[in-house]
């Protein structure tokens, strides 16, 4: 079971306090270097909004804001943690490019929809955060096992990954909405409909499919054409029409540039 | 593009005034088909309106109620970390009962839905295009437009639905904040400012005019105020707003024009509403609007397009569910030569879901005094019916607005606990045409809060002439 990241959580805590100061911030993100680097490259980007030159971090926090600062320091973490994989590293690093970029899609549906936003950002982020550890147990499991025909590992780790991607969000205390979307991204609409979360899980669910798609040309660097957005299964689930569509589509290349600032 | 589909009526959407409108005209065996944007029936009233700040709205009067009804022997403290979610845990459960009700009922009575946009393609015809973009048309006799209306979000607000909210999507906030801004005063804005003041947040509501809801009896606003300020919140009158942000570090700030600056950690922007009319095509075809955007419509929702009603939110206020169900129901009766029903149009009750619920029905003291010359006012205040104390229901007022002579009975105006419920006594009373007498005459059950009505009575015949 991966640990939640404490960086993140010690930031975002921090964020959470009604006293919250950028310099106790900056203290406690400067403990991390991996962490303070981020936040000052992040801050001189144009992405967020660079326009002089940053070099404090408690400059590059003010710039951030603390919403953005909670949802790098778990991107950042979650980088250097959860989705860290020795087994498969170059799987495991194109598994954080792709969450990341299903992460600020599915805020950019959220916001679409009027859906929560920050939940949005989870949903999307952790919708496969099984897969390194199942990777792991995998490579431990092969080592004192007679070989597997080929594909026959990863067809099963890919049939597991939802369930065990949705105890561990569960073991981490997230909303129980999160949990349930993890566990479902990959569900029917006739399964997610018996799950009995109403509609709102049947939105969240659709949201996170349809930025799962997104965040796969994202990675790309591909823009999604109009059309294909109107074919995938989600769109019924969240009635976005034409032109809704095109103002989300619109916001690729600020996708795309985050992205680019994170990478 | 398949062929044309011919019905008797197309209903554009499927909210309260859709909804009555189909059925009254499947009732009358006419063949309807519904269009509706959403994947389910029911409208903004069901996704962000009424079903979802109402259940809300009860979790924090049940909060509320429990530490006064129990004279403060149990306390109810909310954790800061409360999830608002955790608060509406019954939402899924309302919501999807109300859709599966809606649905059944259109069901039963053979309605189609189909699932789409509905653009104009003449006075008569309709193209619906789905979310995957493939299109059908669609001939009526009669279309009937019940499109609703989204929140208006006016120059100088950046609503970002995470930190600044609109009515839309204010109840997607994870977290209750500690602070709240409340831009606007009316319905909408008054409800949810109560709620939030009720679940202890520390609220802020402000407006340009002088009093929340400006339109209601100034009496019924006053109490209502009046618990609103006990709670800890505060109203700011002739507060102009030149800009409304999240700062991008840890507030949001709202702006005056007066140069004063508001500090909190959420804005919620409910400065009025929006007519959904801008995507059907409306000019195509000729239909007239008002230059605030409405659909014009004549008493029975007709436009000057003779095939086609408008109701519900996009013909303007009060823009309540309530009042959108009758409209739709007589539009169809209208285009079907019905004749008109006997309840009076005056006789539709208005219900503001604030803490506490303000509702009335009939005529205020001050439109009874333009319209008769003068008015006979009985009051009954909470404190004097037994039931108000027995429940703890706190304060609360309820008007009896008669005729100068104090005989017939013009209207109700009800502030305080259960107001949404009681109006409904007096609103029988005005469709009968009953004197005021009749609830002195009337046997109320001990104790309830429709004693309030003899209390009041009294009162207006200790006010007659010898």
């Amino acid at each position: 079971m991966p640990v939640f990241p404490e960086a993140a959580r010690k930031v975002i805590d921090a964020c959470e306090k009604e006293d919250c100061d950028m310099r106790h911030l900056a203290e406690i993100v400067r403990r991390d270097p991996a962490l303070a680097a981020q936040f000052l490259r992040l801050a001189n980007s144009p992405a967020f909004g660079a326009r002089s030159a940053i070099v404090s971090l408690p400059q590059a926090l003010a710039r951030l804001g603390t919403s953005q600062t909670r949802q790098i320091a778990l991107l950042v973490s979650c980088q250097a943690g959860v989705f860290a994989c020795a087994a498969r590293k170059d799987e495991a690093h194109r598994l954080r490019t792709h969450a990341v970029a299903t992460a600020f899609w599915a805020q950019e549906i959220a916001r679409q929809r009027r859906m929560n936003v920050e939940e949005a950002f989870l949903c999307g982020l952790l919708e496969d955060v099984a897969m390194p550890t199942l990777w792991q147990l995998a490579a431990a499991v092969e080592k004192t096992s007679a070989p597997a025909a080929p594909g026959e590992v990863d067809l099963h780790l890919a049939r597991l990954h939802d369930g065990v991607g949705a105890d561990i969000a569960f073991r981490w205390g997230l909303p129980a909405r999160v949990v349930a979307a993890i566990r479902l991204h990959h569900a029917t609409p006739e399964a997610i409909a018996a799950a009995g979360g109403g509609v709102s899980l049947e939105a969240t669910v659709a949201m996170v499919q349809l930025a799962d798609t997104l965040a796969a040309a994202s990675v790309e660097g591909k823009t999604t054409a109009l059309e294909a957005v109107q074919a995938h299964a989600s769109i019924a689930t969240l009635s976005l029409y034409g032109s809704e569509l095109e103002d989300l589509l619109a916001r690729s290349e600020i996708v795309l540039e985050t992205m680019r600032a994170l990478s | 593009m398949s062929d044309v589909v011919d019905v008797d009526f197309a209903i554009v959407g499927s909210g309260p005034a859709g909804q009555k409108a189909a059925i009254c005209a499947a009732k009358a065996g006419r063949s309807v088909v519904v269009i509706e944007r959403e994947a389910r029936s029911g409208g903004a009233c069901v996704r962000h309106g009424t079903i979802p700040s109402k259940t809300l709205r009860e979790t924090a009067q049940a909060l509320r109620s429990v530490e006064r009804r129990t004279g403060g022997v149990i306390r109810v403290e909310l954790r800061e970390d409360l999830e608002v979610a955790s608060l509406m845990t019954r939402l899924d459960e309302v919501v999807g009962a109300h859709q599966r009700y809606i649905g059944e009922q259109l069901r039963r009575n053979d309605i189609a839905i189909w699932h789409g946009n509905a653009r104009f393609a003449g006075p008569r015809e309709l193209e619906i295009t789905s979310p995957s973009g493939a299109r059908k048309r669609l001939r009526a006799q009669h279309i009937v437009l019940a499109t609703g209306s989204r929140p208006r979000t006016p120059d100088g607000v950046a609503v970002d639905h995470d930190r600044v909210l609109d009515s839309d999507s204010v109840l997607s906030m994870t977290y209750l904040p500690r602070s709240l801004i409340v831009l606007g005063a009316g319905v909408v804005a008054s409800e949810y400012a109560s709620i939030f003041a009720s679940l202890g947040v520390e609220v802020t509501m402000l407006d340009r005019g002088p009093r929340p809801m400006g339109f209601l009896d100034a009496e019924l606003t006053g109490a209502f105020l009046k618990s609103f300020n006990a709670a800890g919140s505060r109203f700011l009158p002739d507060a102009r707003v030149t800009s409304a942000r999240y700062d991008g570090v840890d507030h949001c700030e709202v702006l005056l024009d007066d140069g004063r600056a508001l500090v909190a950690d959420t804005i919620l922007c409910a400065m009025g509403r929006i007519a959904n009319v801008d995507r059907i095509g409306l000019a195509e075809i000729g239909v007239r609007t008002t230059a605030r955007g409405l659909v014009e419509v004549d008493e029975h929702g007709l436009t000057n397009v003779p095939s086609i009603y408008a109701v519900g939110d996009i013909v303007g206020p009060p823009a309540l569910a309530s009042t959108a169900m009758e409209q739709g129901r007589r539009a169809v009766r209208h285009a079907l030569g019905l004749p008109k029903d006997r309840t009076a149009a005056a006789a539709i009750p208005f219900c503001a879901y604030t803490i506490p619920e303000i509702a009335s029905v009939g005529l205020s003291e001050a439109e009874a005094i333009a319209q008769h010359g003068g008015a006979i006012v009985g009051r009954a205040p909470y404190s004097e019916i037994a039931r108000a104390h027995v429940s703890a229901c706190g304060e609360g007022l309820l008007k009896l607005v008669a005729s100068p002579d104090g005989r017939r009975l013009l209207g109700v105006q009800v502030v305080g606990e259960g107001a949404s419920e009681l109006v409904h006594v007096g609103q029988m009373a005005l469709l009968a045409g009953f004197d005021v007498d009749v609830f002195i005459e009337a046997t109320f059950n001990f104790p309830t809060l429709a004693e309030g009505y003899r209390v009041a009575a009294l009162d207006v015949i200790r006010q007659r002439l010898p």
